[in-house]
């Protein structure tokens, strides 16, 4: 019996799955479509990549700002040298990228910065950071290879019969 | 539906998925149920490649068409603790399993480190499912009796993601 007949619904890569097969566009720069704008406001459904949304230089001071308050588009371009419309674009990536959400309150949105979107990054980074090659040698895996034998004839498991060792699957 | 096991733990900032499962066997039995390519090929599947050279290529049994990926290898203490990177898709994960004994009793802890809610509401369900089978290959039981679908994924997801709150 195969529990997992099809790809996507497998025990630990469903997830990535499910993430490969969203649509998303594809490469940057990214045209937002006008069926998906409402699409962010449940903060729900990722269509850019995190990573890519913290790729640029400008998105990622506007998630600086955004980091300290929530803040107006009005607010986020005054205090740089690009227009409305460019950080209304950017804000607009970074809103599909689930790493800033939007409320409206009368006929402003305020924007502020989502940090439950930054944890594959951290998760990521932090794998980065730790993972090398433990230095397993030759000899060292020798003498794993023994004490396995060694166990294999000495100590079977409890209940473990010969003739199981022919299930692979 | 089976019981899920897991529990999120939160160390230095980061979510930790940890699971334990115990088996009546000697330590190195259980040490080589999760190293030996024979062994895993019963219960969660089988990795070829060079371990010296660091990393070796994992490919596990149901995961759909998923062709696998490279496992490094970051810390190998036999017959105690193997901890490694699995490069999965666009992911990194840690992987890191503890083997202990005491009065006949190995005791396997696995943590996967920085998980995030919305991985936990699959690996969780995931790492539980192919422990029980771990437990069956070693116990003689049928690893094929577990059923994912029915019993694992999506039942348990919420059990996992409400440790997020």
């Amino acid at each position: 019996m195969t529990p997992n007949r099809r790809a996507g619904r497998s025990p630990l890569t469903h997830a990535l799955n499910r993430y490969n097969a969203t649509e998303r566009p594809q490469p940057s720069p990214v045209v937002v479509r006008p069926d998906l704008r409402y699409w962010y406001l449940t903060g729900y459904l990722s269509l850019v990549d995190i990573f890519a949304a913290l790729a640029d230089p400008v998105r990622r001071a506007l998630l600086e700002e955004l980091a300290v308050a929530p803040r107006r588009v009005v607010d986020l371009a005054a205090t740089r040298p690009i227009s409305r419309p460019a950080v209304s674009k950017h804000l607009r990536l970074l809103l599909e990228s689930g790493a800033v959400t939007v409320t409206a309150r009368g006929r402003e949105r305020i924007y502020a910065l989502d940090r439950t979107a930054l944890a594959p990054v951290a998760s990521y980074v932090a794998a980065l950071a730790v993972t090398r090659a433990a230095p397993v040698t030759g000899q060292a895996l020798d003498a794993l290879e023994t004490e396995v034998r060694r166990t294999g004839r000495e100590r079977r498991p409890i209940a473990q019969r010969e003739d199981e060792h022919e299930e692979t699957a | 539906m089976s019981a899920p096991t897991g529990r999120i733990e939160q160390r230095e900032g980061q979510h930790v998925l940890v699971l334990t499962r115990q088996l009546r066997a000697p330590i190195e039995d259980v040490w080589a149920a999760v190293t030996e390519p024979d062994r895993l090929a019963r219960w969660i599947g089988s990795w070829e490649g060079d371990p010296t050279s660091g990393s070796v290529h994992f490919r596990m049994l149901f995961e759909g068409d998923h062709p696998g990926d490279t496992m490094t290898i970051r810390v190998c203490e036999p017959p105690h603790r193997l901890h490694v990177t699995s490069r999965v898709g666009n992911e990194m994960w840690l992987l890191d399993l503890e083997l202990t004994y005491a009065d006949g009793v190995t005791t396997l802890t696995f943590a996967q480190r920085g998980v995030t809610v919305e991985q936990a509401s699959d690996v969780g369900p995931g790492w539980d499912y192919y422990l029980d089978r771990l437990v069956d290959a070693e116990t003689g039981a049928d690893p094929a009796q577990r059923d994912f679908e029915r019993d694992y994924y999506p039942a348990t997801s919420a059990y996992y993601t409400a440790q997020f709150d």
